[in-house]
């Protein structure tokens, strides 16, 4: 049921409330109803004093009338008694308690028709000498006539006798505090109305943490049916902001690893069709009998042969790519001479150098250098970059090769006198299937695999491919053999 | 006087090996390795048709095409070393008249041309019949098709040669099951069994331009496994 994040927050701010709301009603019942029953006891016997000074006026006034007489204690007459009576219910309505006037030993003279008690206050005791100071005594009492518990107040009635009187008043303590019930009333409603609150706060604020969370994984989920156009906005608070850059950022990156392997796969298939549809089609045309001629029959042959060399040229080159690319090449490290490489370069390249009608040039270091590298791939790196001079340097060029040692390592240069690489370019010539344009037309049928090769070759091997141009001015690439791999000969 | 065929691509071996096949048929070939001298010779010796690969060095084959279509309606065939590349060719505006991906076979090549040929020299012949559906007005002289909406409304939409042709014949046969054979035979002119996609291709081009929805056909509904319909009235 809370599986959502949303209704979670929502619940966790409830709860929170509902608690905290808890505790401070049952803080504030608690504090508030003792101070509400303290304050009513001291009304109620403030109450009872004014009553039995009302009282006293009474018997004073009748005390007046009919001098004191021992036969009649008090002064009471019978219906003076009544008057009496008469007082304590006209006052009772006004405290809001039972009253009685007794005696010291308890006898009841006058009393309210409710009042609990009949002939005689048993039970409470009196004492005259803290109530000869005007003060009001307040006692609590149960009484076993199941009225429950009862809050009892005395008075000194003063009188000119010896036999000391009292007006007492009674009250059911489940009376006290009664305003309470009304506070609990507001107290309910408030807790409700903040309750209310919390919920709409609650909704509100979850809303605003799923949201970026939400809209994240919603782009998300476009992006897994393939759509890598998927971007979100930055806004909110900073971990939304921070998780919607870093959206982003993926997704770019996706987006263009995606590309570049579609761009790839695109690339490789046009690199395979293409010598597939001559060596398919002049196969086909031997067997139409389009060939005729003995020599569109060679020529026919002839297509076949060299296109297929050209097909596993590619299909090798895109193998060592992707081994490359998988971390899987691996490299076979040992010792060997550089000039011995110079020299197998010019065992290679050099008829073809020579039939091109390009000036090949070697310089062979001196002394010679040592290095501990992968002969078989340096040399793969190499000849690519040879390869290239001669090919596009037109006939009548120079190509100079040379290794030199320097404080950053062996240099194995290439320096041709062809038509240069513009500033531009400089980068992208490094990229798979990249091929300068103008070069295309005249007949080099490369796939533009060569320098990629060389670059990520010499990365693997820990080496630094450059290249130095001005167009017009030919170029001229270095591989750099860095100097932990050299090894000083002794 | 034999017809001139213009090949542009930059394989030397593949132009050798297309020259040779229509020379062969007879056909007068010159050739361009890029674009540039592809639209120097164009203009000077019109060819009667053009094949022309869309990867050049220099200008995108497509946007040679879009030269040329602006003073030429000439028949062109593409050819594309990339699946991918299919739905360019076939989309086009005023697109190319079929497709050929790499590798393939020149033998095909050579009678596509054949067909493409004879269905251009038909086409300026014939003379045929406003065709009024419920829902389309299609008008073979002008070359214009109608969609006829819901609320009285006209919409003109534009068709490549290919793509009219082809609803011109869906609609000169309504009710009619048309398989694939059947319509490559009548509407592209090739009378020998061939990669049927083709069709399918186009018919979903088609499809999309007049806005007809593939689940639910207004127009053009597929039988499966044999061909297609066209469907007469509005809501038969
Ligand atoms: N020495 C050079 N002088 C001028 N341009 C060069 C030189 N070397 C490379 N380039 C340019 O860089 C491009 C990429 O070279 P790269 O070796 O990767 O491909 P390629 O030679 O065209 O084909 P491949 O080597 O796969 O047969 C070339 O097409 C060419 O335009
Ligand atoms: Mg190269």
């Amino acid at each position: 049921m809370l599986k959502t994040l949303r209704s979670r927050v929502i619940v966790s701010y409830f709860a929170v409330v509902l608690v905290s709301l808890i505790l401070a009603g049952i803080v504030f019942v608690f504090f508030l109803a003792r101070y509400t029953v303290q304050r009513e006891k001291e009304e109620f016997s403030a109450q009872t004093l004014a009553v039995s000074e009302q009282v006293r006026r009474v018997v004073e006034f009748i005390d007046r009338r009919e001098p004191y007489n021992q036969e009649r204690p008090l002064g009471f007459l019978g219906t003076d008694v009544i008057l009496l009576r008469g007082i304590l219910i006209a006052s009772s309505r006004i405290v809001g308690a039972e009253l009685l006037v007794c005696s010291e030993t308890g006898r009841i003279i006058a009393r309210t028709p409710r009042l609990p008690f009949r002939e005689r206050l048993s039970g409470v005791v009196i004492d005259p000498e803290f109530l000869q100071s005007g003060k009001v005594m307040v006692t609590e009492k149960s009484l076993d006539n199941g009225g429950g518990e009862y809050l009892i107040a005395a008075a000194l009635l003063e009188a000119q006798s010896n036999e000391k009187y009292f007006v007492v008043a009674v009250k059911p303590i489940k009376e006290l505090g009664s305003p309470l019930g009304r506070l609990l009333i507001y107290l309910f409603a408030a807790g409700l109305i903040s309750t209310g609150l919390s919920m709409a706060l609650g909704i509100y604020l979850s809303g605003m943490l799923s949201r970026p969370i939400r809209t994240v994984a919603r782009a998300a989920r476009k992006m897994a049916s393939g759509d890598f156009d998927q971007r979100v906005e930055v806004t909110g608070f900073s971990e939304s902001r921070e998780l919607a850059r870093d959206f982003n950022l993926m997704a770019e990156r996706v987006k263009t690893a995606y590309e570049r392997q579609r761009g790839f796969a695109a690339n490789v298939s046009h690199e395979i069709r293409t010598p597939l549809t001559s060596i398919r089609g002049f196969a086909q045309s031997l067997l139409d009998g389009v060939s005729t001629s003995e020599e569109e029959k060679k020529r026919a042959l002839e297509v076949i042969e060299s296109e297929s060399a050209r097909l596993e040229r590619v299909l090798k080159d895109i193998l060592l790519l992707s081994q490359i690319d998988a971390g899987e090449l691996a490299t076979n490290r040992r010792v060997f001479e550089v000039s011995d490489l110079l020299c197998r370069m010019e065992v290679i390249y050099g008829g073809i150098a020579e039939a091109k009608g390009v000036e090949m040039i070697i310089k062979t270091p001196d002394p010679p250098i040592k290095v501990n590298s992968d002969p078989d791939r340096i040399e793969r790196i190499i000849g690519n970059l040879v390869d290239n001079a001669i090919k596009y340097t037109p006939e009548g060029g120079t190509v100079t090769f040379s290794a030199t040692s320097s404080d950053r390592g062996v240099c194995i240069s290439m320096k041709d006198t062809g038509p240069g690489i513009p500033r531009d370019r400089m980068e992208q010539i490094f990229g798979r299937f990249y091929r300068g344009e103008e070069n295309r037309d005249e007949g080099f049928h490369g796939a533009g695999l060569g320098l990629a090769i060389s670059k990520e070759l010499a990365e693997t091997l820990g080496c630094i491919l450059t290249v130095e141009s001005a167009e017009g001015e030919g170029a001229e690439f270095t591989l750099i053999i860095p100097l932990k791999d050299v090894v000083v000969n002794d | 006087m034999n017809e001139r065929v213009l090949i542009v691509d930059d394989e030397p071996n593949i132009i050798e090996l297309v020259s040779l096949y229509l020379k062969n048929e007879g056909y007068e070939v010159l050739f361009a390795e890029n674009g540039e001298e592809a639209l120097d010779l164009f203009f000077a010796n019109p060819p009667d048709i053009l094949i022309l690969d869309i990867m050049l060095p220099d200008i995108d084959g497509l946007e040679i095409l879009r030269k040329i279509r602006k003073e030429s309606q000439v028949p062109v065939i593409m050819l594309t070393a990339k699946e991918s590349e299919v739905d360019k060719v076939v989309g086009l505006e005023l697109g190319a008249d079929d497709y050929l991906t790499k590798p393939f076979s020149p033998r095909e090549l050579a009678a596509r041309v054949r067909a493409v040929l004879r269905r251009s020299r038909a086409f300026e012949q014939n003379t045929c019949d406003v065709i009024e559906t419920p829902g389309l007005r299609i008008d073979p002289m002008r070359r214009t098709v109608e969609i006829k909406g819901a609320k009285k409304g006209k919409k003109s939409v534009n068709l490549t040669a290919t793509e009219f042709d082809l609803l011109y014949f869906f609609a000169s046969n309504p009710g009619i099951v048309l398989t694939r054979e059947r319509l490559l035979e009548r509407v592209w002119g090739y009378d020998w069994a061939c990669d049927t996609r083709t069709v399918d291709v186009y018919v979903r081009h088609l499809r999309e331009k007049i806005g007809d929805d593939a689940q639910n056909p207004r127009f053009i509904e597929t039988v499966r496994g044999v061909g297609y319909r066209f469907k007469w009235g509005e809501n038969a």
